[in-house]
């Protein structure tokens, strides 16, 4: 129902999705290909994971409008479609869409997300509490993990 | 039932037909103090609005000693996310004094779907952008602990801390970012 909802494009190798902190009304569903999810960490860009078919990206950044915490580029050629603001608004409004098969498919996603990303923070928090009378520190790539786990939705997992 | 429920944040884009239709839907309990509503760990399938009454959020604190989170008053809603994704209770909710509170379980909210699509839809919308704004508190809190580890900066608000289990306020925090409380 969302990739209906959007407009199809193909886009070559390296081509940017989405920089790190830029603010855009676009998410993506990667439909073949893959997109490499990278942050920048004391002042070097750090790859995060790599999203196949199926992940939704940028959706957070899309709707809410702040700046997308990570950088989305595709690595090889991929193909990925586009849905804008104003029509992913459109699937969550009653008075234009009354039909809840869309809105419930975001709402599951962003759930499991929403309790992964908790849960990745639990685990980074835990590595950072570290040993009695020692001082904790957190892993900045545990941490960045965390904002691509919230900045790109992936469907498979 | 004759509630109305104009006052639940989570229901405020409702139209009074939609809220009207959910409220068909839901189930009343009704909690003596001290009872459980739900415990932690347990299996979670519903989502629980407070009409009368209020209820304690309590999580395990030190030497595992139940500790208070929150309390909820009328009005307040828990577990909006468990009628759409079912999953274990994170916290115990237990009644401070005689509670009612309206029930919605994921049957009902199928039902509703098939039923009252506009109230489902409306309710599913909610559900959807409550997890929007936990997700860029998550997001935020992230993006503030990388700063803070970047420049060291051992702010006050940092989540470091020292010990081996999980703070208190922590659990507190993950308990509301993950919408059990």
């Amino acid at each position: 129902m969302l990739v209906q909802a959007g407009r199809m494009r193909t886009m070559p190798a390296l081509s940017l999705l989405c920089q790190e902190g830029q603010v855009t009304d676009l998410c993506f569903v990667v439909t073949a290909g893959n997109v490499e999810i990278a942050k920048t960490i004391a002042g070097k860009s750090r790859a995060l994971s790599t999203l196949g078919p199926g992940s939704i990206l940028a959706l957070m950044a899309a709707l809410d409008g702040a700046p997308c915490s990570v950088s989305m580029r595709t690595l090889a050629d991929a193909t990925v479609v586009e849905i804008t603001r104003d029509c992913l608004l459109g699937l969550l409004d009653v008075n234009q869409n009354s039909n809840p098969t869309a809105a419930h498919q975001l709402a599951l996603l962003g759930i499991r997300h929403l309790r992964g990303a908790t849960d990745d923070l639990a685990r980074a928090l835990c590595h950072a509490i570290g040993s009695p009378g020692q001082e904790g520190h957190f892993d900045p790539l545990e941490l960045a993990r965390v904002q691509a786990r919230t900045n790109a939705w992936v469907t498979a997992d | 039932m004759t509630y109305q429920m104009r006052d639940v944040r989570l229901f405020e884009s409702f139209s009074d037909p939609d809220r009207a239709d959910l409220v068909q839907f839901m189930h009343e309990r009704h909690y003596a103090v001290g009872e459980m509503v739900c415990t932690r760990g347990e299996p979670g399938n519903t989502m629980m609005v407070i009409v009368e009454g209020s209820l304690s959020v309590v999580v395990p604190g030190k030497d595992n000693q139940p500790s208070e989170i929150a309390r909820l008053a009328q009005g307040a809603v828990l577990g909006e996310m468990f009628c759409i994704d079912p999953a274990p209770r994170p916290v115990t909710v237990m009644a401070n004094e005689p509670a009612t509170v309206l029930e919605l379980g994921r049957d009902d909210l199928t039902k509703m779907r098939q039923e009252a699509p506009r109230a489902a839809a409306a309710l599913i919308g909610a559900v959807f952008r409550e997890v929007l704004r936990r997700m860029r508190r998550v997001d935020d809190r992230v993006e503030r602990e990388q700063f803070a580890e970047d420049t060291r900066d051992l702010n006050a608000g940092s989540i470091r801390a020292k010990g081996s289990t999980l703070p208190g306020p922590w659990e507190a925090c993950f308990a509301r970012l993950r919408g059990s409380a």
